[in-house]
């Protein structure tokens, strides 16, 4: 089964973190999650600028543990509200929070 | 090192932390602006690392707020950014950033660039270091060279300089000078001069100028002659100086007794003997090598004399003043300086008019030599010894009681000057210090009227022909060379006496002798030239004993004496 993670990303990680993985993981896990919340609650007609700076947020910590896709999707969704032209279609919700747990379940797994 | 690292991004920070702590370096982490600000406040990191979209102050206002506040000659700011336009990027320099890292954190290029911006680092604390040592080197060197310029100004100092007879000018190149003036009383009225020039400038030429000072005032205050005196100069002056160094000289004594100039010129310019009735000028060339070349075996002075009266004025100067180039690199010269002095021989400050003159030639050019001009006129008689006394400190008697006694023949009345070491021996007795310059003058009269007329026979009506002066002075260094027969006897007996002490001065010569009343009866013209009416004036008594081939003065002194 493919990994929707960049383990060479992750590798360099255990390497350079030790011992410390598990509580970097975890300040990622509360981080991202409180991000993700607050991401899902704003208005996309009046808070494209608000929904730039928290996807930017979101994509630069994901990416540094590795989660690709997710960081991916986020990335283009702040390349778009920082031009003010996000739309409802892709501003899924339903798709990032599947790629979200899906990346979580995975690092939990091969790393906790 | 101590490093900041400023980001929202919390797994950010932490990696970026644990990368730099890896490494051995220590880190301080803010979330935001505003404890960026503090924490560098607080902590005072040498590098930091700034996330640019941060809550509070963003990257770009940390940075500027960091620069303005930072003591550091340079701060090292590297901003962390995903932002890839270029726009952007070069919005984090303008900010005041030295660098950028893209995310996601690359441990290899964090290493790499935090280990050149220590390089920098250290570079710059080094240079800020050394510059600090250079500073106080700088400052203890000059306060170094200011000691030392007090100690070098208390032994080269200007003497009698100041007279109203001399004027003179002397540039300084540097804190020391090359160029060496001074002047002394001689002990029997009349002055001694010397202009010397070092070759080189500053502390090298400045210390030769110690011991050639040291010496020019100590043989001078002791009567000794020029040539003695010179010698010994050579001879300390070949001893200390390195190789390659050595000492241009004129020096001369103007004696206002015999209205004589005795100059010697060493390896300097020529100087300018003028005369301001007769409208002229008289070179007077070097005729020696300068001081500390020759050993002290080969080393031989011999001084010229010349007529110096109220119309006379001698004018030395230092190489300097004639190399000195004008704009278009042509010197000053010897031409321009002799064609000058010819057209401006009755002037009163010949020295400042040469001066100006010089300025207004060179225009511009930098000064490249000491520029030193000495310019001497007649001198005023005097035979005070004020300024002497100060030198003793407890009083003792000494030779109070005394006879010396000295014979000098053939040869040796040539070589050797027995005046400075009668003077030394006969002043061990403090209380006649305040008479040094009449005792030195009439012991100098005695012995040289016994040797030039009595020993040599020479007659001082030669030097009444127009360049008799130089003829006599001739005639008795020819004399003096040739001397294998003859005498001089001389007999200095110090006793003491209810109010002071007497001193007996017996001198008998070898020569034929002389009719004193006839000359007496002839009157000043002819007795004059044997110094009588100024023997007269200093002694209690003076007798013409013998066939006039021995004469004996006595001179009384007494406690409460005071120098006039």
């Amino acid at each position: 089964m493919g990994s929707c993670l960049d383990l060479e990303v992750l590798e360099e990680l255990v390497d350079i973190m030790g011992d410390d993985m598990e509580m970097l993981l975890n300040a990622y896990f509360s981080d991202s999650k409180t991000k993700l919340e607050e991401l899902m609650q704003m208005d996309i007609q009046t808070e494209q600028e608000k929904i730039f700076r928290m996807a930017h947020a979101l994509k630069g910590s994901s990416r540094n543990v590795g989660v690709v896709g997710f960081s991916n999707v986020c990335e283009n969704i702040e390349k778009l509200a920082r031009a003010n032209n996000l739309t409802e279609r892709e501003f899924d919700l339903e798709n990032l929070t599947q790629l979200y747990n899906q990346a979580i379940e995975e690092l939990k797994q091969r790393y906790l | 090192m101590k490093i900041l690292i400023a980001d929202d991004n919390n797994t950010e920070r932490l990696i970026l932390s644990r990368v730099l702590e890896n490494i051995g370096h220590q880190v301080v982490q803010a979330e935001d602006g505003t404890s960026a600000i503090s924490q560098f406040e607080k902590h005072g990191p040498e590098l930091v690392f700034l996330d640019v979209l941060m809550p509070g102050y963003d990257g770009y206002e940390v940075a500027e707020i960091i620069v303005k506040e930072s003591s550091r000659p340079w701060f090292p700011i590297i901003f962390l950014t995903s932002l890839t336009e270029a726009s952007d990027l070069a919005k984090c320099i303008d900010a005041g950033g030295d660098d950028f890292v893209s995310k996601p954190i690359n441990k290899i290029i964090i290493k790499a660039k935090v280990e050149a911006f220590e390089r920098i680092i250290n570079l710059y604390s080094t240079v800020a270091e050394q510059r600090e040592k250079i500073q106080f080197h700088n400052e203890h060197l000059i306060q170094e060279q200011e000691a030392a310029k007090k100690i070098f100004n208390n032994i080269a100092h200007r003497g009698c300089l100041t007279s109203s007879n001399i004027n003179y000018h002397l540039s300084p190149m540097s804190i020391f000078n090359g160029d060496l003036m001074l002047a002394a009383d001689l002990p029997m009225g009349g002055m001694r001069l010397m202009l010397a020039d070092f070759t080189g400038h500053g502390l090298p030429a400045a210390i030769g100028a110690l011991p050639a000072s040291e010496i020019f005032y100590g043989m001078t205050t002791k009567g000794f002659a020029i040539p003695d005196m010179m010698v010994e100069m050579n001879a300390r002056l070949y001893n200390v100086l390195p190789r390659g160094i050595f000492c241009c000289v004129i020096v001369f004594d103007i004696d206002s007794l015999d209205n004589r100039l005795t100059i010697w010129n060493a390896g300097a310019p020529d100087s300018y003997l003028i005369d301001q009735e007769n409208n002229s000028v008289e070179l007077i060339h070097s005729a020696h090598l300068p001081l500390g070349i020759q050993s002290p075996k080969k080393f031989e002075v011999k001084s010229q004399a010349y007529e110096f009266t109220k119309n006379h004025k001698i004018i030395a100067v230092t190489d300097g003043i004639i190399e000195a180039d004008n704009v278009d690199g042509e010197m000053f010269g010897e031409k321009r300086m002799f064609d000058y002095i010819k057209a401006n021989t009755t002037e009163n400050n010949i020295c400042d008019k040469l001066i100006s003159e010089l300025a207004n030639y060179c225009g511009t050019t930098e000064q490249a030599d000491d520029v030193s001009l000495l310019e001497v006129a007649f001198p005023l008689h005097k035979t005070n010894d004020a300024v002497v006394v100060e030198e003793t400190s407890a009083t003792h008697s000494g030779t109070s009681d005394s006879v010396i006694t000295l014979k000098l023949r053939g040869k040796s009345l040539g070589n050797f000057d027995p005046i400075p070491m009668f003077l030394q021996t006969i002043l061990t007795c403090n209380e006649l210090l305040p008479h040094r310059a009449r005792i030195f003058t009439v012991l100098s009269e005695l012995y040289n009227n016994a040797l030039d007329h009595g020993v040599l026979g020479l007659s001082s009506a030669t030097k009444n022909d127009s360049d008799g002066f130089a003829k006599y002075y001739q005639q008795r260094a020819e004399g003096l060379n040739n001397l294998d027969v003859g005498f001089v006897n001389v007999s200095v007996d110090h006793r003491p006496t209810a109010e002071g002490g007497e001193i007996v001065f017996d001198i008998t010569d070898s020569g034929a002798g002389f009719d004193v009343s006839k000359i007496l009866n002839e009157g000043s013209k002819s007795y004059s030239g044997r110094g009588l009416p100024l023997l007269l004036s200093l002694c209690d008594s003076v007798d013409y004993l013998q066939n006039g081939n021995r004469v004996q003065a006595i001179y009384r002194w007494r406690h409460d004496d005071v120098p006039d």
